[in-house]
């Protein structure tokens, strides 16, 4: 991953942050892999504070680097994962089909959760139906998530990351979305919302970190 | 928490037994899954003095790329590196780690209560005539006496002036007598209880330093904090825990020596805990009581 970031980081036109939210179990960490790996796994841990990976896309004739930060679901790592909210431009909502509580949640927690530790006033927001492929399962329709989403103004999208259905396309959309409104462009030029070194030499001479 | 559970399922047959021990575990450990994670929070502001004390390029570099909030080890420190070693390494890890910090808290209150001895020492002399009281010292050995028993008896204290009562029971008694919280008129309970969880060492935040140095040159590669991230999330497994725990303790006492002279070599460790024969705990609560009725 390092040797890929120095070579093409000229190439790259915008630097986009996406952020993952949702329930814990709902698919946000497999969404992930799926998308930035091409990969599923039966079984995943639990995510922990956080993780984080990186996709290059070309969208629009741009060469868009999404930094996408998978965020733990679990209530209790709340107060660690609000601290990585800031300059989301694109936030993805997961909720999971079979249970209809975590779509409940997403109004009721997240959303709110949102509002009070985004920095973005204009970040895209998307709402993604996930595990789509669990048939009989479903709890929650096509309907009641599009409802759901429209009238929060939300993109909407039903993926599976296990049987890879639609999951590119609903990142690329929300990538489209997020091209199309300027005011989210203006500081991804080179960077967004993260710290990068431009030369790594030059680094320590301007910090002053000394405390002795 | 499941992975926390895990080593004590594997290592007990019976579910029963491996719960209890895994309770037994949590009693400790369940301070860091408490709402709003203050536990772990502190455990990575303490990561980033030792590192910062150790290994200062390392910390300047991680504060340079902005992940001097040392959030990225976070997992680490919540579960105690489960994630990162495998779980034969885990058995060994966490039993090393158990037992230094035993040694290393044992060594830090006795190392402390003589600090505190010290200084009362030297208050005492100054306040001359108004010194406290003989029962309410009484009363404070006895609280003293419960969590932290086992560091006292180490020093001959001299007695100390006016402590009439502290003088007839022995060296024991005079130790924990000069105790410094009620000597500074705190309530005496809540105090103890408070400085006990102080004074306890969390070697895994040192156990967590030593990993991260051992991976330095990687993490000094490292040029923005999403790299720092994704690096430690996908942490190579170090190959000797044994080594781990060692280096542990070194950055403790490094950090320990920086923080006023308290460092302890391990000979003095061993003296300093392991003494059953010695735990005052019943003689003493029956001394307070006969001590308390008498003005």
């Amino acid at each position: 991953m390092a040797v890929e970031l120095q070579p093409t980081e000229s190439a790259i036109d915008f630097t986009l942050k996406i952020l993952l939210l949702g329930d814990s179990g709902v698919g946000k960490t497999s969404l992930l892999t799926r998308f930035a790996h091409d990969n599923f796994d039966e079984q995943v841990a639990s995510t922990i504070g956080v993780d984080f990976a990186v996709k290059k896309l070309s969208v629009y004739d741009k060469r868009v680097k999404l930094t996408v930060w998978d965020t733990a679901g679990q209530e209790k790592f709340r107060t660690l994962t609000t601290t990585f909210y800031r300059g989301a431009k694109g936030i993805i909502m997961v909720y999971d089909v079979s249970r209809p509580d975590t779509l409940l949640h997403l109004e009721e927690q997240w959303m709110r959760e949102l509002e009070l530790h985004g920095t973005e006033a204009d970040a895209v927001r998307m709402v993604v139906a996930n595990k789509v492929d669990v048939g009989d399962a479903r709890r929650v329709s096509w309907h009641e998530g599009s409802d759901f989403a429209r009238r929060h103004g939300c993109l909407f999208a039903e993926t599976s990351a296990k049987t890879n259905i639609a999951v590119a396309n609903a990142f690329e959309e929300l990538v489209l979305k997020i091209l199309e409104t300027p005011s989210l462009l203006e500081d991804a030029g080179l960077r967004s919302g993260t710290v990068l070194l431009d030369s790594p030499q030059s680094g320590y001479g301007v910090y002053d970190y000394c405390y002795c | 928490m499941a992975d926390l559970a895990v080593p004590f399922l594997e290592l007990y047959a019976d579910d029963a037994q491996a719960f209890a021990v895994f309770r037994t575990f949590m009693a400790r450990a369940r301070q860091n899954f408490l709402p709003g994670m203050h536990s772990v929070q502190r455990q990575m502001r303490l990561l980033g003095t030792a590192l910062q004390r150790v290994d200062s390029q390392l910390h300047r570099h991680l504060a340079a790329t902005g992940a001097g909030s040392y959030v990225f080890a976070f997992q680490m420190l919540l579960l105690q590196l489960r994630r990162e070693v495998s779980l034969p390494d885990t058995f060994t890890l966490w039993e090393r780690m158990w037992a230094s910090e035993e040694l290393l808290t044992a060594a830090r209150r006795e190392q402390r209560q003589l600090q505190h001895q010290r200084q009362r020492r030297g208050r005492s002399a100054l306040r001359g005539l108004r010194w406290r009281p003989a029962s309410t010292t009484a009363e404070a050995a006895s609280q003293q006496g419960g969590p932290t028993g086992a560091a006292a008896a180490e020093p001959p204290a001299p007695p100390p002036s006016g402590g009439g009562a502290a003088e007839a029971e022995g060296g024991l008694q005079q130790g924990q007598g000069v105790a410094p919280a009620p000597a500074r008129g705190v309530p005496e309970a809540p105090a103890t209880e408070a400085d006990g969880g102080a004074e306890r060492v969390d070697l895994c935040v040192y156990v967590v330093a030593a990993a991260l140095r051992a991976q330095r040159r990687a993490l000094l590669g490292c040029h923005s904090m999403e790299e720092v991230v994704q690096f430690v999330n996908r942490f190579p497994p170090p190959g000797n825990v044994v080594a781990l725990v060692r280096d542990a303790e070194r950055i403790y006492r490094a950090c320990e020596e920086g923080d006023g002279g308290a460092a302890v070599g391990p000979l003095r460790i061993l003296s300093g805990c392991w003494r059953p024969h010695q735990q005052p705990l019943p003689a003493t609560a029956g001394g307070s009581q006969a001590w308390a009725a008498p003005p």
